[in-house]
């Protein structure tokens, strides 16, 4: 599975990175950076879980 | 027949407004209401959802708060509360460094530490008022030294704090008016000393921003803080004890928490979703828009309902309406929806995590010894005062 990231609406508040910290992190710039652009191995339910949790619906997954 | 609820009421937040959201979902999920020049109530989790996510449709420009029947106009210089895109993501970029889960979860030692003093002053036994006396000088003290203020003036601060949004409350004794502009006064003599000599609070971040390649102009600063001090205040303060109340309705689950500390951080996304400590945020429909075989016309306000949409059904199922700290998936909208949700959320989990955690290893027992006083607000009806005797098994007693 990929992982989307619609810039446009991340606000870089960062729920996905207490979800996912391994996935996701907001850079002191306060740019969200995906360190992973499949999802790996073993966290597809935490990155699930960042993705339904983004209140901006900035992320989604793609087969 | 249409059902007919004072949606625009304090009272109608203080009471339980379960029934009637639950009626409302079910029979007139967009739901006119004709009081103060009128608003659209909004009532379905996935309608809530629609309207945050879609600004271009739902604008935020004339003010979050459901209408009170004064004119409403765009402010030229919008706080950020109330800006659309694109300037929206511009100013919230600016400030949503101070809260990403890194800074956060950087700050618990601190959180710690306030709240062990604040739990300190409770001895077990006695009766103490809870609210004021202990809940809400956590989060005062938290965001008031993450805006900069010196130690002393915390207290002050939680007072001016509590006026500016409790207008309608008889019980505070100053007028709102008075405490903006008590603040605006504090909040100019900080931005002066942060001119002299900047530090790593949040005002000097703020001045030191741009949007644009502007700086924020001292109107949108003062308008910053003020948001950033109202929100990072009321609203914790309401989770932790509306959420107490409910520990206190429910044994069993006190019990469990008691038990099994590690339970704390989804009983506290229960107490999110089945308090919604805030009742509501307001849209304003920039053309006309067809939802549910109603017509929205262009201009009208559109209040969201976030304690209607956290009990729905087709989301949460058959137990929707009941208090369960087990409860999984808990995907509640209590901290809003789309660009505008919640900028402080890490913040306010980490406090109220703290704050429980430290509770239930001191006390294993809450019980109310008096009346509860709400806050008469239609957006935070929060508890004002409520009198508590904490009880402490004494198998448990010095374990900290």
């Amino acid at each position: 599975m990929r992982i989307v990231l619609d810039r446009a609406r991340c606000t870089g508040i960062g729920i996905c990175e207490s979800f996912a910290p391994t996935v996701f992190e907001v850079d002191d710039n306060g740019e969200l950076v995906v360190l992973s652009a499949e999802v790996p191995e073993g966290a597809l339910d935490e990155v699930t879980a960042a993705v339904e949790g983004c209140p901006a619906l900035a992320l989604r997954l793609e087969p | 027949m249409e059902p007919n609820y004072p949606l625009h009421l304090p009272d109608f937040y203080i009471g339980d407004p379960g029934p009637a959201y639950r009626d409302l979902r079910h029979n007139s999920p967009v739901h006119w209401t004709s009081a103060n020049g009128g608003f659209w109530g909004i009532t379905r989790y996935a309608d809530v959802k629609f309207i945050g996510s879609r600004p271009h449709l739902f604008s935020s420009a004339n003010g979050v708060l459901m209408p009170d029947g004064k004119p409403r106009t765009a402010d030229p210089r919008p706080m950020l509360i109330t800006t659309d895109p694109p300037r929206h993501k511009a100013m919230r970029t600016l400030i949503s460094k101070g809260f990403t889960p890194k800074h956060i979860n950087a700050m618990e030692p601190e959180v710690r530490e306030i709240v062990r003093g604040v739990l300190d002053s409770a001895e077990p036994g006695i009766e103490v008022e809870y609210a004021e006396g202990l809940v809400a000088k956590v989060p005062v003290r938290i965001i008031a030294d993450l805006l900069g203020a010196p130690a002393e003036d915390w207290e002050q601060f939680r007072a001016w704090s509590d006026a500016s949004v409790g207008s309608a409350d008889p019980g505070v004794e100053l007028s709102s008016q008075e405490a903006f502009g008590a603040l605006t006064t504090y909040f100019r003599r900080l931005i002066a000393l942060r001119e002299q000599h900047r530090t790593n609070d949040l005002i000097s971040l703020l001045m030191d921003a741009e949007v644009d390649g502007e700086s924020l102009s001292h109107d949108e600063l003062m308008a910053f803080l003020h948001l950033l001090l109202v929100a990072g205040n009321e609203t914790t303060r309401n989770l932790i004890a509306l959420g107490t109340i409910a520990l206190i309705n429910h044994p069993e689950q006190l019990r469990m928490l008691v038990d099994d500390p590690s339970l704390i951080p989804a009983a506290i996304e229960e107490m999110l979703r089945h308090i919604s400590p805030v009742t509501h945020m307001t849209r304003w429909a920039t053309e006309d828009v067809e939802l549910r075989g109603k017509t929205i016309r262009k201009g009208q306000a559109v209040v969201l309902l976030y304690g209607a949409a956290n009990r729905d059904e087709d989301v949460f199922g058959e137990t929707a309406e009941q208090f369960d700290i087990t409860r999984r998936p808990n995907p509640h909208l209590a901290f809003g929806t789309g660009e505008h949700a919640c900028l402080g959320l890490s913040l306010a989990r980490l406090e109220a995590r703290v704050f429980f955690e430290e509770l239930l290893a001191r006390f294993d027992r809450i019980e109310l010894t008096g009346e509860v006083l709400r806050m008469r607000s239609t957006m935070v009806p929060g508890v004002r005062t409520m009198h508590v005797r904490l009880g402490a098994a004494d198998d448990r007693a010095g374990v900290r």
